[in-house]
């Protein structure tokens, strides 16, 4: 019944946390996850998404709401009942027991036979490709192995669901990207349903069907890596995700497809998303690779002149940083082709962007 | 790099010779005087000689006699003859009179022949005992006070003999006093082991407060604690009005829980908990609360994860702190002093008597080598089976 895949196979419905009664970790929480399906839970510290993670498995109950996995209410279900596998940060591996017996031990809680677990194990650390380790101690393993050992302990009991919080966080970068796609290609290819904690937006990215991000401890915006980089709905996605630039101003004209805002007394047509008629006042968010350097103006309704102040060589591209509309550095990434070099701080240019590109937002007060 | 080593040990020499002068010197001079005691030999030192070509039995001749009665005057002259008296009187009872009285009789008594003169004086010197007891303690060396220490003594023969039965008391008293310091040691463990889990996994506030109650008592002066006890113990006590009103017993059957072993037991328990709950806190701290969350997750039942995850670590800290109250316990004087009674005196008690009551210092010395010897191999057991190295002090 519940395996039907429309089905939420993890369910959050509006709960909230909260240890001393008066402010709270979480806040009206509610998701639903499909089965297969890759969430990430991002945000920055403090916004609520190992607690989130925590009142799944079981370490912590809900102050109120309710929490369902596969249909069923777990509120009042111990952790070991909950069959949930946990990577956690700092990997948690049980520095007395071999690898090998570490791989054991959820199979052991669960009373398999001995030759079983022998195999289950051998095939787990074949998975992890750490088949040579089993005789030895967590400390003896670099920190991506004993993340690959982590990882391998929580699939070795073939959960439903496998929890991730911050897994990568205490390893250097290079091996952190290899992980993401080796945790993406686990995922895929033992299609489990995965929710994955972490406050760096690139690995969201890479890793999830689906985002939600989190700020104090409630949900702004629940979407797919693409959209939430394209269409944010909240100033706090828009600036969390990725660059943007961030100019305010004040609402003249509203209609629900465009509205004019006055900045630095020009006007900029801008695309509504979070702002009415009653509003007043809005940021406008433009993503800096969106602002077109010296344009044909009748293609782009916004066009501005902007005084440069620095010119940043990437490689790829060139970063440039302008004063327009009583804003300094203002962010524009151009590519680095021909036709682009001989601008020099100091000049002034012409930056133009779509209607489209420009959205206005809530001033970023708060509700 | 010699220059910075020299520096090293000049910094280190005033805590070498505060170790020498508080630590070694004396440990040093009571092993010597277990062994060497050459009090006997000193005042009577031509006596103890001419004692040597004796063959032991029967009484030694006129000759040796006149010698034990020149010195025995001079002894009492110089005022050493009372020492000389407790001396004998400790190897053998009844002649410590016998010399003072001897001492006493000299002045007034006749000249030689000496062999008829002492007897006459005092019967002892008419026994081939007391002149035994004369050779044996004149030994500069003797082994005498570990074999008293471990219930055996000389017989009359000089052959090694298990002492009378009412004097067998130490051997009783050592296995007393392992047996009660390892009770101890499991009910501070018993104690402990919860209280210290509680410091280590409550919330911040709650722990430092707990932490504080912990050591509270640790800052409070030992007589002020074990004296309380006595006020909670006691007949007319706290614990006991409290069981009275309670109905729980009769007033006239009021329980004995101080001045007894029960209150040895109690009293050293409370005194002791601290050395077991602070280093199985500082292991306890370091195994991180993730621990137990993941074993949780992985299927384990609370006990479970407790019994295979979280005890294992917590291991050292158990070694750790059963090691120190142990040996603590094993050497601890004031309590039992203080509540112990007569069932509640260990080792240390009588050690203590030795020194200040009987002042057979050579005793106390040869008890309390035999006690250092007990804990030595004890500690080496237990770096046999544990490893000293994974204990973890904090």
């Amino acid at each position: 019944m519940a395996d039907n895949n429309n089905h939420a196979f993890v369910k959050f419905s509006e709960v909230s946390k909260s240890y001393d009664g008066r402010t709270f970790s979480v806040m009206d929480f509610s998701l639903s996850v499909k089965r297969g399906e890759f969430v990430t839970l991002l945000g920055p510290s403090g916004s609520g998404k190992t607690t989130c993670l925590k009142m799944l498995a079981g370490f912590e109950e809900p102050s109120s709401g309710e929490i369902w996995l596969n249909g069923r209410p777990v509120n009042q279900v111990k952790p070991w009942k909950r069959n949930i596998g946990v990577v956690f940060q700092h990997y948690a591996l049980f520095p007395h027991m071999t690898i090998a017996e570490n791989l054991a031990f959820p199979l052991q809680a669960r009373r398999i036979a001995g030759n079983e677990i022998e195999r289950s194990v051998m095939r787990a650390l074949d998975m992890v490709q750490l088949q040579d380790f089993a005789g030895r101690r967590p400390a003896h393993l670099s920190g991506g192995q004993q993340q690959r050992v982590a990882i391998a302990r929580a699939l070795v009991f073939e959960p439903d669901l496998i929890l991730m919080d911050e897994p990568l966080g205490a390893l250097d970068r290079r091996l952190r990207e290899e992980m993401q796609y080796e945790i993406r290609n686990l995922q895929q290819r033992l299609d489990v349903t995965m929710i994955y904690v972490t406050h760096d937006q690139g690995e969201a990215m890479v890793l999830s069907d689906r985002v939600a991000v989190m700020d104090q401890g409630r949900i702004c915006q629940v979407a797919s890596p693409e959209a939430l980089y394209e269409e944010p709905q909240r100033l706090f996605v828009a600036n969390f995700i990725g660059e943007n630039n961030q100019v305010e101003g004040r609402i003249v004209e509203w209609s629900p497809d465009e509205c004019r805002v006055e900045v630095a007394g020009q006007t900029v047509r801008a695309f509504p998303v979070a702002v009415n008629e009653n509003d007043s006042h809005t940021c406008l968010t433009i993503r800096p690779e969106r602002v077109a350097l010296n344009p044909t103006p009748d293609l782009y309704p916004n066009c501005f002149e902007a005084e440069v102040e620095d010119i940043i060589f990437m490689g790829d591209y060139l970063r440039i940083h302008a004063a327009l509309l009583g804003h300094s550095q203002f962010i524009v990434k151009i590519p680095n082709i021909i036709g682009h070099g001989g601008i020099l701080p100091g000049d002034t240019v012409t930056l133009g962007w779509l209607v489209t590109d420009c959205r206005a937002l809530d001033g970023g007060r708060a509700e | 790099m010699a220059k910075a080593r020299t520096g090293a040990i000049m910094l280190a020499l005033p805590l070498t010779a505060f170790i020498l002068v508080t630590f070694i010197a004396p440990l040093g001079s009571m092993f010597m005087r277990s062994l060497y005691d050459p009090l006997v030999a000193d005042i009577m030192p031509e006596t103890v000689a001419a004692l040597e070509e004796w063959d032991g039995t029967g009484l030694p001749p006129e000759q040796v006699y006149a010698l034990a009665a020149r010195e025995l005057e001079r002894a009492r002259e110089e005022k050493t003859i009372g020492k000389l008296a407790t001396r004998l009187n400790r190897d053998t009872s009844g002649l410590r009179s016998a010399v003072m009285r001897t001492g006493r009789g000299l002045k007034r008594a006749g000249g030689p022949p000496w062999s008829e003169t002492l007897p006459a004086i005092n019967a002892a010197w008419g026994e081939p005992a007391t002149w035994q007891a004369l050779a044996r303690t004149g030994a500069r060396v003797t082994p005498v006070y570990y074999l008293n220490a471990v219930d055996l003594t000389f017989g009359s023969d000089g052959g090694i003999v298990r002492q009378p039965e009412e004097r067998r008391i130490y051997t009783a008293l050592f296995i007393k006093t392992i047996r009660v310091s390892l009770t101890i040691t499991l009910l501070c463990l018993a104690i402990g082991y919860p209280v210290a889990y509680l410091i280590a996994h409550s919330p911040p506030r709650l722990s430092r407060l707990l932490l504080v109650l912990v050591l509270v008592p640790f800052w409070t002066s030992l007589l002020v604690r074990t004296t309380s006890w006595i006020v909670l113990l006691q007949q007319q006590g706290v614990v006991n009005d409290l069981l009275v009103r309670f109905g729980l017993i009769p007033d006239e059957q009021r329980l004995t829980m101080i001045h007894n072993m029960t209150g040895t037991l109690v009293a050293m328990t409370h005194v002791l908990l601290p050395f077991m709950i602070l280093p199985l806190y500082s292991v306890m701290r370091g195994i991180p609360a993730v621990q137990m969350q993941a074993a949780m997750s992985l299927g384990a039942s609370w006990p479970r994860a407790f019994y295979r995850v979280y005890l294992p670590q917590s291991l050292p800290g158990v070694g750790a702190g059963c090691l120190l109250v142990f040996i603590l316990a094993i050497g601890y004087y004031i309590t039992p002093a203080l509540v112990g009674g007569q069932s509640g005196q260990l080792i240390s008690n009588f050690i203590a008597y030795h020194i200040q009551t009987s002042l057979n210092w050579g005793l106390a010395a040869a008890l309390g080598c035999v006690l250092f010897v007990a804990v030595l191999l004890l500690f080496l057991l237990y770096d046999r089976v544990l490893g000293l190295d994974r204990m973890k002090l904090g």
